[in-house]
């Protein structure tokens, strides 16, 4: 054990009294706990550059004191109680931030304010279970075998140095590959750049591009946590209508001023779950060519689609270099792998690369190497199959539930992809009454409210069914709704 | 199919030589190749594959092995397997993007060199129209990222790292492995933890506490998956344009840019034999809103602050409501002299945020950093991390939390401690017998790396030029200096060094002086 304490004072007294004096304040300030274990003579006196009989003379002092006691056979502990009273005395927090009220940057101003939206959000994802995969599914056998496959002098020695600020190539590769037969992304691994926490993917090109004051066009309803974080830049928001086919982008093609960026999840609508038609697609890049508009394109919950035809991402349709292409693995193997990527237009390679520099010049090795062999082993592409199946299932008997027994009162007003629904409700019931009442049937609910920028409706939530269990399922849809209609 | 497309596939050889070392078995490298072969159009779409009996005779495996490789691959979607007609690249794009959408600019090797990455970005970028950047961006553009990557590769490994053959591999591998198994599905939550997974924060406190007497609850402690990261949230957060920052000189020159890239203008203080020269900062009329200091290991002269001078810095502190950055640096490693508690454990005002990581220790394994912020900092902290750093490596959380709490982490760095205390000693020994009047070595006994003053005719930029040619490790201090030119100071890192290889760099680098 290291311990360090202050000798350097007082050179008139004895080391021993002043290695006793400062054990002992050790103890009066909690470093040292009442009832655990001194450290070892032996470490006492090699981390404080003492003779071993200086420390033993030490403990003889403290011992006499009644800060320590030795047991025989066992050791010397810290003694419990301690005599007399804990002494030192800590400024309160309220004292000490009185007296120096702390300057934040603008940024972190701007951070403050979302402080009640942020409480709000996380309240409302745990009442979903983050709307997550459930985590019984998660591969954590195969992960745990190629987590530790390269765990070795022999393996690393080559690849420890490298500096690798935009994420271990082999990686880059396997993932433009994933991406490209999987999403339609275009092949491009010199322009996918790798993120150690899935959120930061749009922190970079936020903090890239947008000044405070800068207009970014964005849809309504949309995912807030988006909202929040270009918010935190300081941008204002366009919001942009939906309709079936995805964001309005005559809306757009109306405008008379410039907006810096769209930004859109064509994929899978949150929370709506449209997927934008390919003739929309088409007509968004169209104007953002003449507009010379940049898109970041977040492919949020793509790869659940149960039957619908796959679209391919803008990015892959894209032949101007506007968009910017945000993923991760979020619904696939979250929480046990938290990356994040991005795949960039050219132009944007070299500011992001000087970004990366000065924030993440290294990603987490065994953890990237781990993915690079689940991807090119096939088992990303297995997972989800037989993920997809399972979730197929209960998504199928929570509609029929829903359909059945809720003709009266409830709308499913899209065909969605994704993990979960988004249902509207007709109920003299508040949200919330609806939402505890859910609680009791094992069924759980999310009111879209935080992703309307305006007035939002009451009576529209999301509904996740990955976690759903299909034994009970239509009887626990039943009880609800009948609650719903009394 | 056509009579030219029968003929290339019977023509189609995979170039690949099994690797029966390599840590991947036969059918992922096979797969991995003939991906390789699809992806640059060797095997173009609706090609029929070579069958597997002609596959199985060229590379010399079983049938089997490569019928396992085309499994790979077709669930990958990159070929079909029917019955009878055998396998065949499929149509990729989803039949949607069909004509020539993959350029060949797109197709650089995967291993392509940084240092080309970051000239060729570049390059694209300063053609293409750009896009008009934030102020932040721009100014980034007018930091030099070229000095980062200056060094040549071979002798990058020397600089500044731990010896890899004392990563405690086998002992990481065995926590990971413990950690990571079926019934620890459980602790797999959502549950949002900004500052990273709770016991390990108490586990690190505790730490932080016993070795370096700081001052925390675990509440205080804040995790980030890379070392990079912790400053750039304290900069984010309290750093406007404009705004002064004031660093060590000489100093640790990566974190000069770091504050740049927010707009502070940088004041540099002078640091002698005792650390930071804390009566400077008295003539310094400007508000000072971050001082940056290193008070265990004040880069390249590893002087530490001495004690007087950690109060006195603390009390100048109080007054100028200025925060001090500890940057812990180096503080496991020092081999002579009494470690000296750290400016946190002294601060009674709530204004010293330590920073720290484990760098030194668990590379390349372990790349988390670590912050003890003051606690009037931690909601605000919060939120700012919620926005962007929410989910941090989970496994490596988990496994240093036991590498720490059984106590293995503290024998690994008084194990490691001795043998770069030794390999220093040889070094120094062997130097002065070498070079005798020509050579001056810095006191100081710390970190893993000797300051040195060379007596030569060569002028400075000559020796390194010379030293880099041999591929011999010798760095000039000159970057760590802010404005005045240094001549005939070296940098010489000793970690890495076996000490049996010693006499033999000794001699080369007085072979070189001659």
């Amino acid at each position: 054990m290291d311990f360090v304490i202050n000798l350097e004072y007082r050179s008139s007294v004895p080391v021993y009294r002043r290695a006793s004096d400062a054990i002992r304040k050790a103890i009066i300030e909690g470093r040292l706990k009442p009832g655990e274990a001194m450290p070892s003579v032996r470490d006492l006196a090699s981390g404080l550059q003492i003779s071993r009989t200086t420390v033993l003379k030490a403990f003889d002092d403290l011992q006499k004191q009644k800060y320590i006691t030795s047991v025989a056979g066992s050791g010397t502990y810290i003694c419990d109680p301690l005599p007399g009273e804990n002494v030192q005395v800590e400024p309160s927090l309220e004292q000490v931030c009185a007296s120096h009220p702390i300057e934040l940057s603008q940024y972190g101003r701007r951070v403050l304010e979302t402080a009640a939206f942020q409480r709000r959000r996380l309240e409302q994802l745990a009442q979903i279970q983050y709307c997550g995969p459930p985590l019984d599914l998660t591969p954590l056998t195969k992960w745990r075998q190629l987590l530790v496959r390269h765990c070795k002098l022999k393996a690393l020695a080559n690849l420890a140095h490298a500096r690798e600020p935009l994420g271990y190539p082999p990686l880059r590769d396997a993932l433009a590959a994933y991406l490209h037969r999987a999403r339609g992304v275009k092949y491009s691994p010199e322009l996918l750049v790798i993120f150690a926490s899935q959120q930061f993917k749009l922190e970079i090109p936020a903090r890239l591009l947008i000044d405070p004051g800068d207009v970014i066009a964005i849809e309504e309803p949309g995912y807030p946590d988006a909202r929040m974080s270009l918010g935190s830049h300081g941008a204002k928001f366009l919001n942009v209508p939906l309709d079936q086919e995805g964001l309005d982008v005559g809306y757009l093609e109306k405008l008379s001023q410039p907006v810096k960026c769209v930004y859109v999840t064509p994929s899978h609508q949150d929370p709506t779950g449209i997927v934008m038609s390919l003739e929309r697609r088409k007509r968004l890049l169209e104007w953002a060519r003449k507009s010379n508009t940049l898109i970041i394109e977040d492919d949020y919950d793509s790869e659940y689609r149960y039957g619908l035809d796959p679209l391919p991402s803008l990015h892959g349709l894209d032949q101007a270099d506007n968009v910017i292409y945000i993923s991760s693995l979020w619904k696939v193997l979250f929480p046990m792998v938290r990356m994040g990527f991005l795949v960039l237009p050219k132009r944007l390679l070299h500011p992001v690369l000087l970004a990366k520099l000065q924030t993440e010049r290294n990603l987490p090795l065994l953890e990237q190497f781990a993915l690079t062999d689940y991807i090119n082993d096939g088992h990303l592409e297995s997972h989800i199959r037989l993920t997809a199946s399972v979730y197929a299932k209960r998504r199928q008997t929570l509609i029929k539930a829903l359909t059945e027994h809720g003709q009266a009162c409830i709308k499913l007003p899209f065909e969605t992809a994704g993990l979960h629904l988004l249902i509207q409700v007709k109920s003299r019931h508040s949200d919330r009454r609806l939402i505890e009442e859910a609680g009791r049937w094992n069924l759980s609910l999310m009111s879209t409210e935080l992703y309307y920028a305006e007035l939002s409706e009451p009576g529209e939530f999301l509904m996740p069914f990955a976690h759903l269990d299909e034994k009970g399922l239509d009887e626990n849809v039943r009880r609800w709704i009948q609650f719903a209609e009394s | 199919m056509s009579q030219f497309q029968e003929h290339r596939n019977k023509e189609f050889r995979l170039q690949l030589d099994i690797d029966s070392h390599s840590i991947l078995p036969a059918y992922a490298q096979i797969a991995s190749a003939l991906r390789a072969a699809i992806l640059d159009c060797t095997l173009a779409e609706g090609d029929n594959m070579p069958s597997l009996a002609v596959l199985s005779k060229q590379l010399g495996v079983s049938r089997s092995t490569i019928a396992k490789a085309f499994d790979i691959l077709a669930s990958q979607g990159y070929i079909t397997i029917s019955q009878g007609s055998g396998a065949k690249v499929s149509r990729r794009y989803m039949g949607v993007l069909s004509t020539g959408q993959v350029s060949n600019d797109a197709l650089l090797p995967a291993d392509f060199s940084h240092k080309a990455e970051l000239t060729s970005a570049f390059s694209t970028y300063s053609q293409s129209d750009p896009i008009k950047l934030s102020a932040y961006g721009r100014r980034l553009l007018k930091l030099s990222a070229e000095s980062v990557y200056s060094e040549s590769p071979e002798l990058q490994t020397y600089s500044s790292g731990p010896d890899l053959e004392l990563t405690p591999f086998s002992q990481w591998k065995s926590l990971l492995e413990q950690n990571c198994r079926k019934r620890d599905v459980s602790r797999l939550d959502y549950s949002h933890e900004p500052f990273g997974y709770p016991p390990l924060r108490e586990a690190y406190a505790a730490y932080l506490i016993r070795a370096r007497a700081v001052r925390c609850s675990s509440e205080q402690v804040v995790v980030f998956s890379a070392r990079e990261l912790k400053l750039d949230l304290i900069c984010r957060m309290l750093i406007d344009p404009g705004d002064c920052v004031a660093v060590e000189d000489p100093g640790y020159p990566d974190v000069r840019q770091r504050f740049q890239a927010y707009g502070a203008s940088l004041i540099a203080i002078p640091t002698d034999h005792d650390g930071l020269c804390v009566d400077k900062l008295e003539s310094v009329h400007q508000k000072i809103k971050i001082l940056y200091v290193s008070p265990s290991y004040v880069e390249p002269t590893g002087a530490v602050l001495s004690l007087e001078r950690r109060h006195k810095l603390l009390e100048w502190a109080r007054r100028n409501r200025t925060f001090i950055i500890e940057d812990d640096y180096a503080s496991e490693y020092r081999y002579n002299g009494r470690p000296l508690p750290s400016l946190q454990g002294l601060d009674r005002s709530d204004l010293v945020i330590h920073l720290s990581c484990l760098w030194k220790v668990l590379f390349p394994v372990l790349r988390l950093g670590f912050l003890v912020i003051p606690r009037s900092l931690t909601e605000m902290f919060t939120l700012a991390k919620a926005l962007n750093e929410n989910d941090l490596p989970l496994f490596d959380q988990f496994a240093l939390t036991d590498f720490i709490n059984d106590g293995i982490l503290e024998r690994h760095i008084r194990k490691t401690r001795a043998i770069y205390a030794r390999r220093r000693e040889k070094l120094v020994d062997s130097l002065k017998r070498a070079l005798g009047e020509n050579i001056q070595i810095s006191e100081e006994a710390a970190g893993f790396e000797l300051l040195v003053k060379l007596k030569t005719k060569l002028k400075s930029q000559e020796l390194l030029t010379l030293a880099r040619l041999q591929k011999l490790p010798i760095f000039s201090s000159q970057p760590n200096y802010f404005n005045s030119v240094v001549d005939g100071e070296f940098i010489l890192p000793f970690a890495q060094f076996d000490e049996s290889c010693i006499d033999d760099y000794v001699a080369k680098l007085r072979a070189l002086l001659a």
